[in-house]
């Protein structure tokens, strides 16, 4: 079986197969760089929701659209994997502080909030 | 087909009702803390459907992996990673000139197809490196990662001799499979077994999997596949080197490393006390040594 | 057709072929693995530290262990003459409770956490074996520092001098643990170049640390407690040099020698063998032989804890690129490579 073009293009930019990941020099550059970053793809947002599954340090948030999205916590995270399953047994509304992760489908969450029901 | 006769007690699944015990209908075990469960994966069955990575990312809430496209066969994952824990592996086998041999051997068209996860070893080095104590061996004979003790410091990351257990840059944490922890204690079988169409991957009490295994294997062999053994059962390749044996075994029909498996991995620790032996040794000579130059005349 | 099997061939990319142009570690041997691999993809995980940052809490907290050991030596030796050494390895000594412990926690990848490290003593880790030689080492040569200095500003308080004198022996003990514990750290793990050789490396760490701390201590030394150091110096790199020649024939022998074919392994050769043992062997021997020349002992020294500093680095870089080559691994995964006596330590 011949292998695919590397010309192939990839959905991150050119590459076919994932690099290494970045060593530790590289991530600390990643953190300041996100702190930096006030606008594009990795800029800090927010997202309001009710936080419904919850594996180790990751959980689910379903917004208020009906969507749902998984969310890893940072490792400098202001929050300890063991205090999401309370969250989840009371299907708690909180306000997350969060910032997308490169070839990854989920969000990276820095920091969590109780949030109040939305006006009807 | 026959119905379990505890299944017709369940006339229909509700979300916040378990069946109790359910791996005795999955799986035909019924899971009790003490005793050792593990997985018997036979490559022989595989269909390289993925059920199994699916259904481990779906139950562990993982997230899915942006890789694009490898060109390797159909297997876009890779590698075990901290996102990924279950691979399936795909060795396409083609002849000299990339012509395919019109013989060959019965129950392996050239296909191969395995699925790869974390081995659960009886003296796992990944363990046996961790310095806070967050890796552990559960009541069920399997090897977790605690989440809210591990620093990431990464020494179980190299320690592995399967590559298993990976560092996330993310959240600074190492992971690998639990073995469904949480689903056993629920009295359910692990998701990639549950979901497994062809049994391929087989979940049960490891002496229990070990007698099958070997069962099956003699089997093939009278069946005409001579070259189907074991890896990870006790004695076979993949548990030298005082690993013990693989709570995770598998049937491979080619060497381990067409797998991407090593033949003779051994336990690290056991070069723990040489090191540390030699180095002190010298390290005491040389103070001698100084000592007897510093009492010296100039 | 051909006479070998379709289930010896592997799939379709064979292996990428190593950075140097050299191919053959030795004559009439194959560097790479004739085997298959998976799409030459790695086997193991290289692990995941910052070579630069543990690379250099090695060298230093080496350094440091070596300087508290031979200041003890010097103490107990040459008494008074040797004040100006004891001190300069005392103030050496508190580099590992600082800088090093500083290194060690900014690499863990959830620093907030790095005291997890202080709930277990392991003796499988050499991790969890080293975070309690630090903390000793720590312990005991802040006591020593604290106290000789305490006992400068207050000369009238003779338990303060008793008390200095009396931690000097544990941090020596703890300082010999520190300068060799760490290639144990290295040996037990599955990264090919780091398994193969793990009493030689135990060796050539321990002795580089102790070339260095020597070197360190002599530097700027005027009186003959210099030469007493000089020719420690001189002794240990010796011994590095020996412990080197055994690790690279075990190197080859076990089939892990491609490693060092790259970048690294040149550096391994050219920083850490050349620079920083046989220029310093030969800078030492000239100037003993001169009665000793400050000047090159002073060399000597520069080049000495060059060097030591890029060997550790240098083998955590190459042991990387041995973990993350498949032929490399697989060599090395060989059953002829399995140890002939069981071990006696961890039966289960």
């Amino acid at each position: 079986m011949a292998t695919l073009p590397a010309l192939l293009p990839h959905p991150a930019g050119g590459r076919l197969v994932p690099e290494r990941r970045p060593h530790a020099t590289s991530r600390a550059a990643q953190v300041s760089f996100l702190r930096m970053q006030l606008s594009g793809p990795l800029a800090m947002k927010t997202m309001e929701g009710v936080v419904t599954i919850v594996q180790e340090g990751r959980f689910q948030l379903t917004d208020d659209g009906g969507v749902s999205h998984l969310f890893l916590l940072s490792h400098d995270a202001a929050l300890e994997p063991e205090q999401l399953p309370p969250l989840q047994h009371r299907q708690a509304r909180v306000r997350v502080h969060y910032t997308a992760a490169r070839n990854l489908i989920a969000l990276v969450a820095h920091s969590l909030e109780r949030a109040d029901m939305p006006a009807a | 087909m026959d119905m379990h006769p505890r299944a017709s007690e369940e006339p229909q699944s509700r979300l916040d009702k378990v069946i109790p015990n359910e791996a005795e209908l999955t799986a035909g075990v019924r899971i009790e803390p003490g005793k050792s469960y593990g997985f018997f994966t036979d490559t022989t069955l595989c269909i390289g459907c993925k059920a199994c990575e699916v259904a481990c990312k779906e139950w562990n809430n993982l997230p899915a992996d942006n890789v694009g496209i490898t060109g390797h066969s159909y297997d876009n994952t890779g590698a075990l990673s901290a996102n990924s824990w279950r691979h399936v592996n795909f060795i396409e086998q083609a002849g000299a000139c990339g012509v395919r041999e019109n013989a060959q051997s019965p129950f392996q068209s050239g296909w191969l197809m395995m699925s790869d996860v974390c081995k659960h070893c009886h003296n796992a080095p990944c363990l046996e490196a961790c310095p806070t104590g967050a890796l552990f061996r559960t009541e069920f004979d399997t090897v977790v990662v605690q989440q809210d003790i591990c620093n990431g410091c990464g020494y179980c990351v190299p320690a592995c001799p399967f590559g298993v257990v990976d560092l996330s840059e993310l959240d600074g944490k190492a992971h690998k499979c639990t073995l469904c922890y949480d689903r056993l204690k629920g009295g359910l079988e692990p998701a990639c077994a549950k979901s497994c169409p062809t049994d391929s991957i087989q979940f049960g009490e490891l002496e229990e999997l070990q007698e099958r295994a070997e069962k099956r294997v003699a089997q093939l062999h009278e069946l005409g596949a001579g070259n189907a053994y074991l890896y990870g059962a006790p004695g076979s390749p993949g548990a030298t080197g005082d690993l013990g044996h693989l709570n995770a075994f598998f049937l491979l029909t080619e060497r381990p490393e067409t797998y991407n498996l090593p033949t003779a991995p051994t336990r690290a620790a056991n070069r723990v006390p040489s090191s540390l032996g030699a180095g002190l040794t010298a390290v005491a000579g040389l103070a001698l040594a100084a000592f007897a130059i510093f009492s010296g005349r100039d | 057709m051909s006479e070998r099997l379709a289930t010896e061939l592997g799939p379709q990319d064979p292996p990428a072929p190593p950075r140097s142009a050299s191919q053959a570690s030795a004559p009439g041997q194959s560097a790479q693995w004739d085997g298959p691999t998976y799409y030459g993809r790695p086997q193991l995980k290289a692990a995941p530290f910052n070579n630069w940052v543990v690379g250099g809490y090695i060298f230093l907290g080496g350094l440091a262990g070596a300087a508290a050991l031979l200041g003890a030596v010097a103490d107990r030796t040459r008494g008074p003459e040797a004040a100006p050494t004891v001190r300069r390895g005392r103030a050496l000594s508190m580099l590992a409770p600082t800088l090093g412990a500083g290194l060690l926690i900014y690499d863990l990848h959830t620093p907030q956490r790095f005291y997890n490290m202080l709930r277990v003593a392991k003796p499988t880790s050499p991790m969890s074996i080293g975070t309690w030689i630090l903390m000793s080492f720590s312990a005991f040569s802040m006591l020593g520092t604290a106290a000789s200095a305490a006992s400068r500003w207050l000369p009238r308080l003779p338990f303060l001098r008793r008390t200095a004198r009396a931690a000097q022996i544990p941090a020596a003990v703890t300082g010999a643990g520190m300068t060799t514990y760490t290639a144990a750290l290295l040996s037990a793990t599955s990264t090919p170049l780091w398994a193969a050789a793990p009493q030689s490396m135990a060796v050539r760490f321990g002795s580089s640390s102790l070339a260095a701390g020597a070197a360190a201590l002599s530097m700027g030394d005027t009186g003959r407690v210099g030469r007493a150091l000089d020719k420690v110096a001189l002794l240990a790199l010796a011994a590095d040099l020996a412990a080197t020649c055994v690790s690279h024939n075990t190197y080859r022998k076990t089939g892990v020698a491609p490693a060092l074919e790259g970048e690294w392994g040149k550096l391994e050769k050219l920083g850490a063998t050349g620079l920083g043992t046989l220029l310093p062997m030969g800078l030492y021997t000239a100037s003993l032989a001169r009665g000793r020349s400050p000047a090159l002992s002073t060399l000597a020294g520069l080049a000495t804890l060059a060097g030591s500093a890029m060997l550790r680095v240098s083998i955590m870089a190459a042991g990387d690129e041995s973990a993350n080559r498949p032929d490399v691994s697989f060599r090395f995964t060989r059953p002829q490579n399995l140890p002939k006596r069981r071990s006696r330590w961890f039966r289960r």
